[in-house]
């Protein structure tokens, strides 16, 4: 494996740690955890396309290291979507909530009593 | 993967993947149910007050039915029941009586019965809009021989005419009422007509020039008359056929005139005690009516309005009502003297016609102090409405409490309700940013994915399946929110 991939996968393993690290952190530092990785896979994917020896020379080992990136990956991917449930079902229990809280609202309301007839 | 919609209402499920799935379940569950307690208490709290007015509405309705009927007790025990009735309806009819005492009275010599004046023009006119109705535009309405002050005036253009007298005559306000008549025969079609508003003596005439020629419009018709009969051999005359003060607490009207001076009518105002037992059987059904209703708060399965101090108030007005005694030594003293009898064990009225038709003239006119003195039965309709009076009545009070109650929960309601749309919107955009950065994020697996396969394929000569991609699938899962 040649050294610029070495540098390469240590760049994209380096946003991928940052990426975890921000995932519960607000939506904004996710954005740009996830926009350097990019950024990484961009990067090593282009020199594997104009390099192709360099896949065949270490592939076995690089594919190794993309696998633990892609685990890693996989597992923020998990908790991010675990995070958006959270977020949906708390949607959906405020949906709830204002539907009963609309069909409660005005239920004691009644019309003004009646005038005496006494006066 | 769009913005997750909010129309419907699902059950709340999460299909995730991973082992922890059932936990992260339970855990978003009581989530929600925690989430719904302030809501849960204000429904059950709105809801208790709208029943509990409804059935406090209810007993204010069946007390106030009571409140009456003893008040009519009270009204038929003070006149004694007295009905008034005429021995020819078809010459007098009696409308009210309000008789303190028996009493008899002889109406005879019915001679005339009140009418009313009624004029048209003699001479017609061929419309109602140009044709001129006077020579100068001035014009005097005279009843019964009295000159209606000002006079008529036409002289506006386009005034005179029969439609603008019409309207002139009218606006005087002297109690007759001109109309245009149009007969739809011959040249001149158009008549005026005018009536006096009210029977009785009125001749109508109509002048006109009254300052100069002075002369008398040609009128053809009937004058009204009066009422003309002889109560008790006097002779009485009145503008109408009701008459209203000539036996004062009877009001009768007459509605023929005698054949012959022998001819009489009898009117009277006697004693009737099958009034007293309607009434009666009235105030058993609508205590029955209203101990049920008060029944329904007591007890074991009492409803919401239990300890409420309405209910154990109307009860004791009851009680007192059930056990009112005449303070007497003889006569009828109590309700059981009248007939009406409690059932042992349930509480329930009822009412004994026989025992009641059993009652002798003196028990009779004994019933009459019962219910009718100042102190008697019917008097108790003040404790009865002290609850039930809709102003002033002490289950208005509490009603009045209750919409307070209810306001004051309205406005939480109302709070609640725009913290919720404004939570909604916060996680509404905190939803599309998680739905990008998934997207994003399963982008890039899938190139990372994409790669591994082509290194595995060169190393190996075959694509490894085993990078074990994870596919959320955020797209089904957003459905239901």
């Amino acid at each position: 494996m040649t050294a610029e991939i070495q540098e390469l996968i240590q760049s994209l393993s380096h946003t991928t740690a940052c990426l975890a690290r921000a995932e519960r952190a607000a939506p904004g530092d996710i954005a740009r955890a996830l926009t350097e990785r990019a950024r990484a896979i961009d990067a090593l994917l282009l020199r594997l396309a104009a390099n192709p020896e360099d896949a065949r020379t270490g592939g076995e080992e690089l594919a190794g290291q993309l696998a633990r990136e892609l685990e890693t990956g996989r597992h923020i991917l998990l908790r991010l979507t675990l995070a958006r449930e959270v977020t949906r079902s708390e949607r959906m229990a405020l949906d709830r909530e204002l539907q009963v809280l609309n069909g409660i609202r005005g239920l004691g309301a009644k019309p003004p009593v009646a005038l005496s007839c006494r006066g | 993967m769009g913005t997750t919609s909010t129309s419907t209402l699902t059950p709340l499920t999460f299909t995730g993947l991973s082992p922890y799935a059932s936990d992260f379940q339970s855990i978003l569950t009581r989530a929600v149910d925690i989430a719904q307690l302030p809501i849960t208490q204000l429904q059950n709290e709105t809801s208790d007050i709208s029943s509990q007015e409804q059935l406090a509405t209810a007993i204010q309705t069946a007390t106030a039915s009571l409140a009456t009927t003893l008040t009519n007790l009270n009204e038929l025990g003070t006149n004694q029941s007295l009905t008034g009735s005429s021995s020819n309806p078809s010459l007098v009819q009696v409308n009210n009586s309000s008789l303190a005492a028996p009493a008899s009275f002889t109406i005879s010599n019915i001679t005339s019965l009140a009418s009313t004046a009624s004029f048209s023009t003699t001479n017609g006119y061929a419309n109602a809009t140009t044709a001129p109705v006077s020579t100068t535009g001035t014009m005097q309405l005279v009843i019964n021989g009295t000159a209606v002050t000002p006079n008529i005036d036409l002289t506006a253009s386009g005034a005179n005419n029969l439609n603008g007298l019409a309207s002139a005559i009218n606006a005087l306000n002297a109690g007759v009422t001109a109309t245009v008549i149009n007969t739809g025969t011959g040249a001149t079609p158009y008549y005026l007509s005018i009536s006096a508003n009210t029977s009785g003596l009125n001749n109508i005439q109509l002048v006109d020039d009254p300052t100069g020629a002075d002369k008398q419009v040609a009128l053809s018709g009937t004058a009204g008359g009066n009422a003309s009969f002889q109560l008790d051999g006097q002779t009485v005359t009145s503008a109408s056929n009701t008459i209203t003060t000539a036996i004062p607490g009877m009001t009768f009207t007459l509605v023929g005139t005698t054949t012959s001076s022998t001819q009489t009518v009898t009117l009277s105002a006697a004693s009737n005690p099958a009034q007293i037992s309607t009434v009666l059987q009235t105030f058993v059904s609508q205590y029955n009516s209203l101990q049920t209703l008060l029944n329904a708060q007591i007890g074991t399965n009492a409803g919401l309005l239990l300890g409420n101090s309405m209910i154990s108030g109307v009860q004791q007005a009851l009680h007192g009502l059930m056990n009112f005694n005449g303070g007497g030594s003889s006569g009828v003293q109590s309700l059981e003297d009248l007939g009406i009898e409690m059932a042992d064990n349930t509480g329930v009225m009822s009412f004994n016609q026989t025992t009641f038709n059993a009652l002798t003239s003196s028990q009779i006119q004994s019933a009459y102090s019962f219910l009718g003195s100042s102190t008697g039965f019917g008097t108790l309709a003040g404790t009865l409405t002290a609850y039930s009076d809709p102003v002033n009545g002490s289950i208005a009070g509490q009603e009045t409490q209750w919409q307070t109650e209810t306001t004051n929960l309205n406005n939480q309601i109302n709070t609640l309700v725009d913290q919720a749309n404004q939570m909604q919107s916060t996680l509404d955009a905190k939803l599309q940013a998680a739905d990008s950065l998934i997207m994003q994020l399963q982008t890039q697996q899938q190139q990372l994915t994409a790669e591994v396969q082509s290194l595995n394929f060169t190393s190996y000569g075959y694509a490894s399946t085993n990078t074990g991609t994870f596919n959320p699938g955020t797209s089904s899962s957003s459905s239901g929110s």
